[in-house]
């Protein structure tokens, strides 16, 4: 059973992924109030919501029914597209898409992606969310086919029993999120993609992997379009504010839980000051108050001056270990200092300060 | 005990941080979780323990009479229930939190099995193992969850057994401890729950990336199983193997499906105006039949056989192909076809068999069946001969093998599926 902080990263992803139109499907048993939710979200936006149950539908209420008149037949529209294309804003909600049978999730491709239901565009303005139980679960499930899979963020929904036991009473729990202003979000944006671009480069392998069984396919995988959404939501997760576990939550959703998790690590370090910056000016270095932080700084200084080693660059890191000693992490400075002292250049001998501040717990570990 | 003078306050402090360091030099890959690991010193409790803020508490003066080698065995006992999400499993158990004691014991049985198979020393220090808990039922391997009731079970059975308390404090989930310092205390932060996720993450990759370089051995098993599984999530092969057959069903016939290449039932009503609608007709042909070749020979245990069959039982059930369907017991002949006329005749199948193995021979004996089935779906450990080619009538062959290192010479036109069993 979820908790409640899962629930509240999953309930902000869902309205991060509407906020910035991209698709989303939820995957949970039935009865987990995902309508619910969905109503209540489009309400507090003040947006238009359509709701429609894959399952019974034809492929033809996607795609538009043909209608032969005068020896020409035209693809005429459902109701439900119509209104959408005729609001501002609208959301179209699909619910049970894995228990339609194959040749209406293929028509519903069209809806997903290009917002376009027979010929009648719903406008970009459109958020299109499903709602799909899981394989196993249903009675007559099918996976989800791969390119409409791929057009998903998907994220995995489940109420805790606390909200539940409140909800009873009265009181469903929901939240909110604060829409970014328009510049703050375009440079999140522009910020996210050049980050992204600079990930792909240093590993290209995983642009596109394309899992083996149906079964994966049927829910997340990189792709160069998946990893687009994961761009467009990540900015907007930035320009939001959000907490890292919604960043979490909606970059697994597009690509799954091995890349994203690559993706996550290596934004978090372009974050982290640039180590050769740091043996340049040792004394600008500020300790961060998380401590993996620091060790991957800490890490990555090391690395640096094993690829370039003079004795200039060897005191320096010197004095940045020094100051990690000092800040309360001798344990810290230590891991780095074993190295660093078997690095040693011909004729260095180490800063007597810093010894003095690592010399107790040396001896403890039984280093020297 | 008595009271710590400030030198044993600080000489006790060295020795914890003595230890963090001999534990990152001896699984480089944990460090982030090491070093998050804040601490802090008090007399509230007899040895080491952690919250759900990954807070380490200890007792300076029982950290003074360990060795730094054997304190740093406790603090990579520490990190690996902070990895293992100990306290986020027991919650989702949902149960009491007076059972508790019985969660910790079969986290540290786990943990401990790591970090034995290291030879990690221990001193004079008596962890729990499995051994500890066999009066209980405990076997060696058996997941937490698995521990976890098994000790429940038989206190429910023999209530007047003593109860030996045992706590690593909230890491492992329940209550906050009354030790632990508040939550949002501002001079010993807590790592909040999402930050534990993202280093979580980062120590799997640091995991996999040691395994990539340095190959297996430079890994403990159990830490690799655990990041592969966070990281390259395996889907259970329950699921794999109904996805296949649902796909092979949906390949061979277009199974319940719309087309626009036969008339709707209803396209009559609107026939003679001027505009004319085209609908599409349903389309559910009769389920093809299918044969299961089951592989008897005496490598293939009879439990694994009905493990299996009761799977095959659901899938075949959920996809409503209950009749047309062949047994087809096999060694190194084709043994009598069982057909199954209804589900429930799953449940009664007896099988023998024994000796070599030629699958060949129950290829054979499915192509003589009438009709001839369109879908093969193979048991075995995959100890055979194959066919060369797919037989023409066949449409999809779905093997499941339950031996890893087989799979890769499975035929081509077949999909393979590992199957592994827990007996």
């Amino acid at each position: 059973m979820a908790s409640l902080d899962e629930y509240s990263a999953s309930y902000k992803t869902l309205i991060t992924c509407i906020a910035a139109r991209i698709p989303v499907v939820l995957w949970g048993p039935p009865g987990q109030g995902k309508t619910s939710v969905i109503k209540r979200i489009a309400k507090d936006q003040g947006r238009h919501l359509e709701v429609i149950l894959a399952s019974i539908r034809e492929p033809q209420d996607f795609a538009g029914l043909p209608i032969i008149s005068n020896g020409l037949a035209t693809i005429t529209p459902p109701d439900w597209a119509k209104r959408l294309s005729q609001v501002n804003d609208g959301i179209l909600f699909t619910d049970e898409v894995n228990t339609a049978p194959p040749s209406v999730q293929a028509a519903l491709l069209r809806v997903c992606l290009d917002k376009v239901a027979g010929d009648c565009h719903l406008g970009d303005d459109t958020s299109v969310i499903a709602a799909a139980n899981p394989p196993e679960q249903a009675a007559d499930g099918w996976d989800l086919a791969p390119p409409l899979a791929n057009r998903f963020c998907h994220i995995d929904w489940e109420l805790p029993a606390e909200v539940v036991r409140d909800g009873l009473s009265g009181n469903w729990i929901s939240f909110g999120i604060k829409m970014p202003n328009e510049s703050k979000l375009q440079s999140s944006l522009i910020a996210e993609k050049a980050a992204l671009s600079g990930f792909l480069a240093s590993r290209p392998d995983l642009t596109t992997v394309i899992p083996k069984s149906s079964a994966e396919q049927g829910r997340a995988f990189p792709t160069p379009r998946s990893w687009e959404m994961v761009a467009t939501l990540s900015g907007w997760i930035t320009a939001c504010d959000l907490e890292p576990s919604v960043r979490r939550l909606a970059v697994l959703g597009c690509v799954g839980p091995g890349p994203a998790a690559e993706y996550i690590t290596y934004r978090e370090n372009i974050d982290l000051p640039n180590p050769e910056e740091l043996i340049k000016n040792p004394k600008d270095f500020v300790i961060p108050n998380r401590m993996d932080k620091v060790y991957v700084i800490g890490a990555s200084i090391m690395a640096v001056l094993r690829n370039n080693m003079t004795l200039e660059r060897w005191n320096s890191v010197g004095i940045i270990i020094e100051r990690i000693a000092n800040s309360g992490h001798p344990d810290l400075a230590v891991t780095f200092a074993r190295d660093w002292l078997r690095e040693r250049p011909k004729g260095a001998t180490p800063d007597r300060g810093l010894l003095k501040s690592l010399i107790p717990l040396l001896t403890e570990a039984k280093l020297i | 005990m008595s009271i710590s003078t400030s030198d044993t306050l600080e000489e006790s402090k060295l020795r914890v941080m003595a230890a963090k360091i001999v534990a990152q030099g001896r699984w480089p890959y944990l460090s982030t979780v090491i070093f998050s690991l804040k601490l802090i010193p008090t007399q509230e409790l007899p040895t080491l323990a952690v919250d759900n803020g990954w807070r380490m508490y200890y007792n300076p003066e029982f950290v003074l009479q360990q060795p730094a080698e054997v304190l740093a065995t406790m603090v990579l006992h520490e990190a690996l229930h902070c990895i293992n999400q100990h306290g986020r499993r027991f919650e989702s158990l949902n149960q009491s939190a007076e059972s508790h004691d019985f969660w910790n014991m079969s986290g540290d049985a786990n943990i401990n099995q790591t970090l034995d198979e290291s030879n990690f020393p221990w001193g004079e220090f008596l962890p729990i193992r499995f051994e500890t808990l066999k009066t209980y039922g405990v076997k060696v391997g058996m997941s937490t969850e698995t521990a976890f009731f098994t000790i429940l079970n038989y206190f429910e059975k023999h209530p007047e057994t003593q109860k030996k308390s045992n706590d690593c404090g909230s890491v492992s989930g329940g209550r906050s401890r009354g030790y632990e310092a508040p939550k949002n205390d501002v001079s010993n932060p807590a790592v909040k729950n999402d930050q534990q996720d993202v280093i979580r993450d980062r120590v799997a990759q640091e995991i996999l990336k040691n395994f990539r370089e340095k190959g297996s051995g430079s890994v403990p098993g159990n830490l690799l199983r655990w990041a592969q599984d966070l990281l390259q999530p395996q889907i259970k092969w329950q699921t794999v193997l109904a996805g296949a057959v649902r796909a092979s069903l949906a390949n061979s016939t277009g199974r319940k499906d719309y087309v626009f290449t036969r008339p709707s039932r209803r396209q009559g009503i609107n026939a003679k105006s001027e505009t004319e609608i085209v609908l599409p007709a349903m389309r559910k042909p009769i389920p093809p039949a299918m044969a299961i070749i089951i592989d008897t020979s005496g490598s293939v245990a009879d439990s694994e056989i009905n493990t299996f069959l009761t799977e095959v039982e659901s899938i075949v059930r959920s996809n409503g192909i209950a009749d047309n369907i062949s047994v087809i017991p096999c060694d190194s002949i084709a043994g009598e076809t069982i057909k199954i006329k209804s589900l429930s005749k799953f449940r009664s199948i007896q099988l023998k068999g024994g000796g070599g193995t030629d699958l060949r021979e129950g290829f054979k004996a499915a192509l003589e069946l009438k009709p001839v089935p369109k879908i093969i779906l193979v048991f075995t450990d995959g100890d055979t001969e194959w066919p060369n080619d797919l037989p023409s009538k066949i449409e999809s062959t779905i093997i499941c093998c339950t031996a890893e290192k087989n799979l890769e010479y499975l035929p081509k036109y077949s999909k393979g599926i590992l199957i592994s069993i827990q007996t």
